[in-house]
């Protein structure tokens, strides 16, 4: 039988670990407090410069507003200013060029063919989607004789659809049903006939 | 300072030495690390606004140069259209001015007798609610000639190339049988001009203002 006999009171007992509690206590009651200690402190201190460094800044801002203002009112200027110019130039752009027309019409108006009548107009209207637009329309009434009339003013009409100053312009020319007839006038040769050419142009938006 | 003998005595001890423990570190946490850090991510918030405000003014004044340049441009272009090709006005009446415009065109084209009627300025912002900033309306005149057509394509050549902004916005041809060589021709033109009449004046200041400007620097220089 195996007997134990253990005659170290347990207060005077001591652990056979090199470290002990006590002591690792002792050292945390001293380091931990000072590591929160550390901490709290080199917190304070960033906040002390993060505070300097925003009061710095909102004394830059403070400068740089003045200037920004006066910036932001320069730009708005420039808008206005260009708004201005853009509805001017709108006049320019969309404008047609009567002169060009006439022109064009007496050089491509056949020796068959005589004008007796020109209408055109340019009008301003107000269209929902687009806004102010200018719609322009071309009616021409004239005489046509000999028995190739009907060629000559269709002839005319082609020229007028594809005159090369006014490819983006015109959209259609055409005789519209019953305006190539004969010409009932008094004392009118039976060869002779009366047309009607109609030219719509695409509108042009004013804005 | 030693721990009781007894077991039960000892544990409880450690315990209340725990809580004592856990009391502290809540107290330091709230007390002092917690508000340190929300101070601290309040001024980097604040911070980063103003840096943030600082950048686009400096943005937005980097861009100042270049939009005086451009407002410069701009102001010049629109003083010498307000003074060279709107319509002008004498008192508040478009019809002088147009007529004596008409007038000189009239007689560099070979076209003899004319008469001219205003048909009054034409608004076009009552047209367009959605658009009420626009600051130009027309005017526009009706001139009746008797005229060979060649005259007339004369006429609107010179017309047009005086003036980029002048349009024909009516025109009407009748051949005469009386008189083959002459064409009885209705046409109307229409003038750009400033809605607000003090326009004018404004423009026309700065487009001095400007010149004196040049003038100055080019002394100078």
């Amino acid at each position: 039988m195996n007997l134990r006999v253990d005659l170290i009171l347990e207060s005077e007992q001591r652990s056979g670990s090199p470290v002990s509690v006590k002591a690792i206590v002792r050292i945390a009651s001293f380091v931990v407090p000072a590591i929160i200690a550390f901490i709290v402190i080199l917190g304070l201190l960033n906040v002390r410069a993060v505070s300097s460094t925003v009061k710095n800044r909102e004394r830059e801002w403070t400068r740089k507003k003045m200037q920004q203002e006066d910036a932001i009112m320069l730009r708005k200027t420039v808008a206005r200013n260009q708004a201005v110019w853009d509805e001017i130039e709108r006049w320019r752009t969309t404008r047609t060029d009567v002169a060009l027309l006439l022109a064009a019409l007496q050089r491509e108006v056949p020796a068959s063919v005589q004008l007796v009548e020109l209408t055109f107009s340019d009008d301003l209207a107000f269209d929902e989607e687009k806004g102010v637009v200018r719609r322009l329309n071309l009616t021409i009434n004239g005489l046509a004789d000999g028995f190739k009339a009907k060629d000559a003013v269709e002839r005319l009409t082609r020229r007028l659809q594809a005159l090369p100053e006014f490819t983006n312009s015109i959209e259609s020319a055409s005789v519209p049903p019953g305006a190539f007839a004969a010409d009932r006038s008094p004392g009118a040769p039976k060869s002779r006939r009366v047309f009607r050419i109609e030219c719509t142009f695409y509108e042009s938006p004013l804005e | 300072m030693k721990l009781p003998e007894d077991k039960k005595q000892r544990v409880q001890v450690i315990i209340l030495i725990c809580m004592g423990i856990v009391a502290v570190l809540y107290v330091v946490l709230h007390a002092g690390i917690i508000p340190v850090t929300k101070g601290l991510e309040n001024r980097k918030k604040k911070l980063s606004i103003v840096e943030d405000k600082i950048e686009k003014a400096n943005r937005d004044i980097m861009q100042t140069k270049r939009h005086k340049a451009q407002n410069t441009e701009l102001e010049s272009e629109l003083a010498n259209a307000s003074m060279a090709h709107l319509l002008q006005h004498e008192v508040g009446n478009f019809l002088l001015p147009a007529a004596h415009h008409i007038q000189k065109l009239v007689e560099e084209s070979g076209i003899g007798e004319h008469s001219v009627h205003g048909m009054g300025p034409l608004r076009l912002r009552q047209w367009n609610k959605r658009k009420n900033e626009r600051t130009v309306m027309s005017y526009s005149v009706r001139v009746t000639v008797e005229c060979a057509y060649s005259n007339l394509v004369l006429f609107a050549d010179r017309m047009l190339a005086d003036n980029p902004y002048v349009s024909f916005s009516g025109l009407s041809i009748s051949a005469q049988k009386t008189q083959p060589e002459k064409h009885k021709m209705v046409f109307d033109i229409r003038w750009p001009i400033w809605i607000d009449l003090d326009a004018y004046d404004t423009y026309s200041r700065m487009a001095a203002k400007r010149a004196a400007e040049e003038s100055s620097s080019e002394e100078d220089g």
